[in-house]
């Protein structure tokens, strides 16, 4: 004998009965009928799968390679922007530098102090030659630029800088919850039959992620700092303060705390969509609950290296990033309205013109 | 008495007779009493222009009759019994109203049946009967015979309206033109579209693929279970769509009709 228990519809969640005419499940609020078996097992699944959040170790000073060493700040020294505010960090041989966001002169020397020693660093690989390269053949074939742009945008101002980043370590177990469907049609003389069989799917697996980057520093976009992702880890080096030498390098704004939403959504997203590639011969696949159990979080610090170009047009910042490592290159380019309109015009032109031709004699 | 029967019979005889007669040579037969005397003799000379040309009779007939069942039976019989059509076939179209029933027929007889097409009745019929129900009689005469003229001249040419040539009205042309700039103007906005779209290569990565330790994906427990299934079910629509061509009935003299027939 089972005892009285209440059942969720797995069509609208309502509370279901016992029709004792079909012998089955019928939710009184949609009229969907299923068998005891199935209501048993979603209910399990309901139970079993709740929705979890990626728990991760703190960082401190403590974390990764520890703390700076005595002395090693010495040579180190905070620039700040008095336009834009914007902090970066280089040593003492770095003279007459520009703000390398907004491009303003004066910048004032403070001590530098209040950050974490960073863990990692990537040496830059590509130098400042490639990074114009690459932004002149970013603005080949734009029919939409600006003509004046590419002539005007101070190409010569692109910077290298280290970026700080921080990286998220992590092995995971993950149970995720599916509803999917089947759908078979077929017609006879006077109806097109159309059957949705709705299935409830349990996916259980790992899988073991290695320093998935979030920028620390608001003065990156995001966009652009994920777009030339990603870095290629086996030129990772532990820290020393010799790499910044004669470079300047972005202080972070963001700490690990406040990154981590961003590495769990990208993290929760991969498994997801791993886990749903495996899954085959259903017409529809919608994760309904995920649950991911973190084994070990682990996050450390590092400076990657990125050039940089940051162009105003008409009263608009233009930004430009290349990765320092791989030479990947992304970045948006002003467009300019009237030869937009123009292009407009003359292709609906073209085609009404061709078009209504044709209508009229055929 | 005898005498008087005999002379009042030859005088209504004479009557139907000439009646007859009258009636075949007259193209526009306006029993119903809708058009006024310059109105017919409009129409006449547009018939009679048609008629020369291309040795057609157009017709256009009237009646008001409330009992009459059968509108397509009405035409072709008007059309037979009164001697209309020319040369051997009774080479023809009439359009017949009455008044009575609110009902129109198209009827087409010999070289009507293969310039005048299912399809090219039905147009015929459906250009002009809204002018019917707008009581503008004599403008649903006028574009019936117009459109007359203009299905003999491209039967001429060999390019007999059908399905497959339709007839266009200057409606349907800016119906078509409209379509064109709209279709053009959603092409070009996504050509634009993609211009724009390159001019920004920085976008959010969503996914930490690039990240996944190599091997350390592993499935450890896959399970699907049935629910639940509905069914639903969706009327195939009947296709009504022909081939093109001419279907034709017999009428009650024995000759073979086509055309079209409907209210207004």
């Amino acid at each position: 004998m089972s005892s009285l228990m209440e059942y969720k519809c797995p069509n609208c969640g309502g509370a279901v009965n016992f029709d004792t005419s079909s012998q089955s499940l019928k939710c009184p609020y949609c009229d969907t009928t299923f068998d005891m078996e199935s209501a048993k097992a979603y209910d399990e699944d309901l139970n079993d799968v709740q929705e979890n959040e990626i728990k991760w170790d703190e960082y401190n000073e403590k974390s990764g390679n520890g703390d700076w060493q005595e002395g090693e700040q010495d040579q180190m020294i905070t620039y700040v922007c008095e336009s834009c505010a914007g902090e970066i960090i280089a040593d003492d041989t770095v003279a007459g530098t520009k703000c390398p966001y907004c491009g303003n002169p004066v910048i004032i020397k403070n001590q530098f102090a209040g950050t974490f020693r960073p863990d990692f660093v990537i040496p830059f690989q590509l130098d400042k030659k490639i990074a114009k390269l690459k932004l002149k053949e970013f603005m080949k074939g734009k029919p939409l630029l600006p003509k004046y742009f590419a002539t005007e945008n101070h190409i010569d101002e692109i910077k290298g800088l280290y970026v700080p980043f921080w990286l998220f370590d992590c092995d995971t177990d993950a149970k995720i919850r599916y509803k999917a469907t089947k759908v078979r049609t077929w017609s006879d003389t006077n109806y097109r039959y159309t059957r949705t069989d709705f299935y409830s799917l349990i996916r259980e697996g790992s899988m073991d992620f290695t320093k998935v980057p979030v920028d620390g520093s608001t003065k990156m976009e995001d966009a652009y700092m994920e777009s030339i992702e990603p870095f290629d880890y086996s030129g990772l080096v532990e820290f020393q303060t010799a790499y910044l030498a004669g470079l300047l390098t972005n202080k972070y704004d963001v700490d690990a705390d406040k990154s981590i939403p961003r590495a769990n959504e990208r993290i929760k997203n991969s498994v997801v969509k791993s886990f749903q590639e495996t899954i085959h011969g259903y017409s529809s696949c919608i994760a309904e609950s995920t649950n991911i159990k973190l084994n070990s979080g682990e996050i450390s610090y590092a400076l990657l290296p990125v050039w940089i170009l940051n162009s105003t047009y008409k009263g608009k910042m233009y930004s430009f990033a290349m990765n320092g490592q791989t030479g990947k290159f992304v970045g948006e380019l002003p467009i300019d309205k009237g030869r937009a309109f123009g292009f407009f015009m003359a292709i609906f032109g073209g085609l009404a013109v061709v078009g209504s031709t044709l209508a009229l004699l055929l | 008495m005898k005498k008087i029967c005999f002379i009042l019979s030859i005088i209504v005889l004479s009557l139907c007779i000439s009646k007859t007669v009258y009636a075949a040579t007259d193209r526009v037969v306006d029993h119903a009493n809708i058009l006024t005397d310059s109105e017919e003799n409009e129409l006449r000379n547009d018939i009679k222009e048609i008629a020369d040309q291309y040795s057609f009779d157009v017709v256009v007939v009237t009646v008001d009759d409330a009992s009459e069942s059968n509108v397509v039976a009405g035409a072709d019989d008007y059309f037979d019994y009164n001697g209309y059509g020319y040369g051997s076939n009774g080479d023809g179209i009439l359009f017949y109203i009455n008044m009575g029933t609110g009902e129109w027929s198209i009827s087409t007889k010999g070289y009507g049946l293969v310039a005048f097409t299912d399809y090219g009745t039905d147009k015929i019929g459906e250009i002009c009967s809204p002018y019917l129900t707008d009581q503008s009689y004599y403008k649903a005469f006028e574009e019936y015979i117009n459109l007359s003229s203009k299905f003999l001249k491209e039967a001429e040419k060999g390019k007999i309206y059908d399905v497959n040539h339709k007839y266009k009205t200057t409606s349907d042309y800016f119906k078509s033109i409209l379509i064109v700039l709209i279709v053009s103007l959603v092409i070009s906005a996504i050509v634009i579209g993609i211009m724009k779209s390159k001019m920004k290569t920085a976008v959010s990565q969503p996914y930490a693929k690039a990240y996944v330790k190599d091997g350390s994906f592993q499935m450890t427990r896959e399970r699907d279970s049935f629910l639940y299934s509905h069914t639903s079910k969706t009327a195939i629509p009947k296709s009504t769509s022909s081939g093109g061509g001419t279907s034709s009935h017999t009428s009650s003299s024995g000759s073979s009709h086509g055309g079209s027939h409907g209210s207004f």
